[in-house]
C-alpha cells in the first residue's frame, strides 16, 4: 500500500515531489496534526494525546519538525477561524522549520477543512504554497459525506436572524456536516468525491468500521471507555459499518481508502471514532512508518 | 437536468492553426445550465476579501469518470415534533411503523435563556413507555439509553437524551411519559427515527444548484416498499440561511407524487450557508425531511467573447474570459480540460482555477500549463468541457456552463 501511495503521489504531482528527489537538495519533512470538529485552541494536544503525537513524530528525520494545529473548527470550513486559521498555522510551520515535504494527519472534520484548502487553491494567497509543500494527507476517519448524526442534531432547529440559534445545537460545523449539506459542498465547492475532479494531492483515508464496548475487553478502554460507550448508542443511527460517528461510506467518500481498521490494527481491532485519533492498536506506528 | 445538460453540450468550435503568440477570439455557446441576470441585492458580509490574483492548475487522473452534477436525493424514515413538559408529564403520543425506533429528546432554550444544556436534560431513567394500558420502564422500555454530552463528536448526546425502544415492544402507537414532573412550560424537541421502517419520504430538487431568478422545483414521494402512498396532507417550505421561510405549494401528480415550483424572486440571504427544503407529511405515521440546496445570487456573469493565446512553446496557454459583476468581490473561474489518449479517447487532463478581485467589468485569466496538460500522456487537441464561475466573497456558484471548446495549436 505504501508503494501505491507513493506511486499515486508521483503520478499526481510529477516532478514536484521532494520525496523522490534523491539527487536534489534533501527534503525537510514535517508532520502536522489537524484536529476535528470543535474549538480546540486550548486542548489540541489532549485531542490527540501526547503519547500519540510523540510516537508518530519519532518517525521524522528531525522529530522536532511537527506542529499540532489549534483552531476553532466549530465554524464553517471556509471561515477564517477554520481554514484561515489552519492555513496560517501551516504557513508559520512551513516557514519557521523550512519544511519542503509536509505530511498532514487529519481527524474527522479536520479532513473537510484540509480538503477545503486543497480544493480552493485560489481562495487565499497562503493556499498555493501549502499545497505545493504537501506530500499527502492521511485522513483519519474523515467526515467527507457528512453524518446522519449531524442531521439528527440539526433536525427541527430554527434559526432566527435577530436572535441567532433559538433551538438546538449552535455549531456551524455540525450544520455543515449534515449529509445533504456535504453533498452540496462536495458537488460545488470541494473535490475528491465520486464523479468529481481529483484533489491536487493524495487524500488517504483510514476507515473505522466498528465500535467495541465490552466491559470485560481491555481494548474497549483505549481512547476512553466512557467515550466508546457513548458511541454505542450513536451507532444505532448509523449503518452496520461505522465507527460510531461516521458511516464507512462517509469515511471513504473522498480521496482513496488507504486501509480499513481491522486489516491493519493489532489483533484485527476496529477503531472507534475516538480511537482513530489516539495511540490505539498500533495506529501510531503505521503513521510513523508512513513518514 | 441531465436532459438539459445534453442539449447544452453544443457543437464543436474548431480553431484552425492557432499559431504561437497568436490570439484568437472564441465565443461561448448560447445557453447555460446555471445562470441568470445580474443582481446585486446581497447584504451578506464578505466571507473572503483576499485581493491577490491567484491561479493554479493540476493534472487529473485520466481514468477518472467525471459526471455531470445531479441533485441529491434525500430520504427520511422519521419525524420530529415540538412538545412541552406538560405533554410529556401527561403522556406524549408517538406513532411508529417498525420495531426498535430511536428517540432523541432535547430541551429548547427560550430566546435569550442561557441555561446549560446539562441542566435541562431529560433523564431516560425517569421516562416510561405506555403500550395501551401497560407501563414499561428501564430496559423493558428502552434497550439502549444515554444522556448528556459524552464527547464533542457524539452529537446525538450533545445536550440531549437518546433511547432505543425495546424491539420487544413492537411498533404502533406509544405514549412517552415522564415519571417525575418536568417543567410544564418547557419546550422539548422529540425526534423519532425508524431505521427498520419501510415507510419512507423521499424528495429531490430539480437541480443541485440554483441562482435567484430561476425557478426551484421539487418532487417528493411517500412510499412503502415500492408503492406510492397517499399522505393525509403534506406541507413544504424553503428555509433561507438567515431564517426566512417561504411556503411551497405542493400538488399531487397522477402518479401520487408531490410536486412544487417556487420562483426564486426573493432577496438573497444575508447569512452564509445553504438553503433547505423542509417537508412534512401527516397520516398514521408522520414523516419530516430537510435537504440542502445551494441558491446563490447571480452577482457576476461570464462574457461571451473569450481570448486564447499562447506566447511561446512551453509557455502556458492563457484563456481570458470577460466577467461582468454586480458587486465588488473575489470571483473564481474554473475550467475542466480534456485531452486525448493514445487511442484517441477523450480523458480528463487538468483542472484550472483562477481568481481575482473584480469590480464592474473585468476578466479572469486561466493559465493552462502544457506540462500539466501532458503530465499523464494526453495529447492535443485539448477541449474545455465545463466552466464554473464562483463568487468567493459570498460563496455562491453563480454560473455553470457546459461546453465542448477545442483548444488546438
Amino acid at each position: 500500500m505504501k508503494l501505491t501511495k507513493k506511486s499515486a503521489a508521483l503520478a499526481l504531482t510529477g516532478m514536484l515531489m521532494p520525496l523522490f528527489a534523491g539527487t536534489a537538495q534533501a527534503a525537510v519533512t514535517g508532520v502536522a496534526f489537524v484536529h476535528g470538529t470543535g474549538d480546540h485552541r486550548g486542548d489540541a494536544v489532549d485531542y490527540w494525546g501526547q503519547d500519540f503525537i510523540d510516537s508518530v513524530r519519532s518517525g521524522l528525520p528531525n522529530s522536532g519538525n511537527y506542529t499540532v494545529i489549534r483552531c476553532d473548527f466549530s465554524q464553517y470550513m471556509w471561515d477564517s477561524g477554520a481554514s484561515g486559521c489552519l492555513a496560517q498555522q501551516l504557513t508559520d510551520f512551513i516557514n519557521t522549520k523550512g519544511i519542503t515535504d509536509l505530511v498532514v494527519q487529519t481527524h474527522s472534520n479536520g479532513g473537510n477543512v484540509m480538503r477545503w484548502i486543497l480544493s480552493n487553491p485560489t481562495w487565499d494567497s497562503r493556499y498555493p504554497n501549502i499545497i505545493a509543500k504537501i506530500r499527502w494527507v492521511n485522513a483519519l476517519a474523515p467526515s467527507s459525506l457528512g453524518t446522519p448524526l449531524a442531521d439528527a442534531t440539526m433536525n427541527g432547529t430554527i434559526f432566527e436572524q435577530s436572535l441567532g440559534w433559538l433551538l438546538g445545537y449552535k455549531s456551524d460545523a455540525v450544520r455543515q456536516q449534515q449529509q445533504s449539506w456535504m453533498a452540496s459542498y462536495n458537488a460545488n465547492n470541494l473535490y475528491g468525491t465520486g464523479g468529481r475532479p481529483a484533489l491536487p494531492k493524495g487524500f488517504w483515508n483510514v476507515v473505522g468500521t466498528d465500535v467495541e464496548t465490552a466491559i470485560w475487553d481491555g481494548d474497549s478502554y483505549c481512547g476512553g471507555y466512557h467515550l466508546n460507550l457513548g458511541l454505542e448508542i450513536t451507532q444505532a443511527w448509523l449503518d452496520s459499518c461505522s465507527d460510531g460517528f461516521l458511516n464507512c461510506s462517509s469515511q471513504s467518500g473522498a480521496g482513496t481508502t488507504w486501509f480499513s481498521d481491522k486489516s491493519r490494527m493489532a489483533g484485527g481491532e476496529p477503531l472507534s471514532h475516538n480511537q482513530s485519533r489516539k495511540k490505539c492498536f498500533g495506529l501510531d506506528t503505521i503513521l510513523r512508518d508512513d513518514l | 437536468m441531465k436532459h438539459l445538460l445534453n442539449t447544452l453540450s453544443l457543437g464543436l468550435m474548431l480553431l484552425p492553426g492557432l499559431a504561437l503568440s497568436d490570439t484568437r477570439s472564441l465565443s461561448l455557446p448560447e445557453g447555460n445550465d446555471l445562470a441568470a441576470e445580474l443582481r446585486g441585492d446581497v447584504a451578506m458580509p464578505l466571507l473572503n476579501d483576499e485581493r491577490a490574483p491567484l491561479s493554479m492548475s493540476w493534472a487529473l487522473p485520466p481514468d477518472q469518470d467525471l459526471q455531470a452534477p445531479a441533485p441529491a436525493k434525500a430520504e427520511s424514515r422519521g419525524y420530529w415534533l415540538e412538545t412541552t413538559g406538560e405533554a410529556l408529564n401527561r403522556g406524549l403520543n408517538l406513532a411508529t411503523s417498525a420495531p426498535g425506533a430511536l428517540l432523541r429528546i432535547n430541551a429548547l432554550a427560550a430566546p435569550g435563556e442561557r441555561a446549560s444544556p446539562e441542566s435541562l436534560l431529560v433523564d431516560p431513567a425517569r421516562l416510561e413507555l405506555l403500550v395501551g394500558q401497560t407501563r414499561y420502564q428501564g430496559r423493558e422500555a428502552f434497550a439502549l439509553a444515554a444522556r448528556g454530552e459524552v464527547d464533542a463528536d457524539s452529537l446525538i448526546l450533545a445536550g440531549a437524551s437518546a433511547m432505543r425502544i425495546n424491539p420487544a415492544r413492537g411498533f404502533g402507537p406509544f405514549q412517552l411519559r415522564s415519571r417525575e414532573p418536568l417543567p410544564a412550560a418547557r419546550r422539548y424537541l422529540v425526534q423519532v427515527h425508524e431505521p427498520a421502517s419501510r415507510l419512507v419520504l423521499r424528495a429531490q430538487a430539480g437541480s443541485d444548484a440554483y441562482v435567484h431568478g430561476q425557478t426551484l422545483s421539487l418532487s417528493a414521494e411517500l412510499s412503502q416498499d415500492a408503492k406510492t402512498l397517499a399522505a393525509k396532507s403534506a406541507q413544504g417550505a424553503l428555509l433561507a440561511p438567515d431564517g426566512r421561510r417561504f411556503d411551497l405549494k405542493l400538488e399531487r401528480d397522477a402518479a401520487g407524487r408531490w410536486q412544487a415550483k417556487l420562483p426564486l424572486g426573493m432577496s438573497a440571504a444575508s447569512a452564509p450557508g445553504l438553503w433547505e427544503l423542509e417537508l412534512r407529511t401527516t397520516g398514521l405515521v408522520p414523516r419530516t425531511l430537510r435537504s440542502a440546496v445551494a441558491i446563490a445570487s447571480p452577482t457576476a456573469r461570464l462574457g461571451k467573447e473569450l481570448r486564447l493565446s499562447s506566447a511561446a512553446a512551453g509557455e502556458p496557454w492563457r484563456l481570458s474570459v470577460p466577467v461582468r459583476t454586480a458587486l465588488p468581490g473575489r470571483y473564481e473561474l474554473t475550467a475542466l480540460v480534456y485531452g486525448q489518449d493514445a487511442a484517441g479517447q477523450w480523458r480528463p487532463a487538468a483542472l484550472s482555477s483562477s481568481a481575482a478581485w473584480l469590480e464592474g467589468r473585468g476578466e479572469l485569466v486561466l493559465k493552462l500549463e502544457p506540462s500539466v496538460l501532458q503530465q499523464n500522456g494526453l495529447r492535443p487537441p485539448y477541449a474545455l468541457r465545463e466552466l464554473r464561475l464562483t463568487d468567493q466573497s459570498r460563496l455562491g456558484l453563480v454560473q455553470r456552463q457546459h461546453l465542448d471548446l477545442k483548444l488546438e495549436q
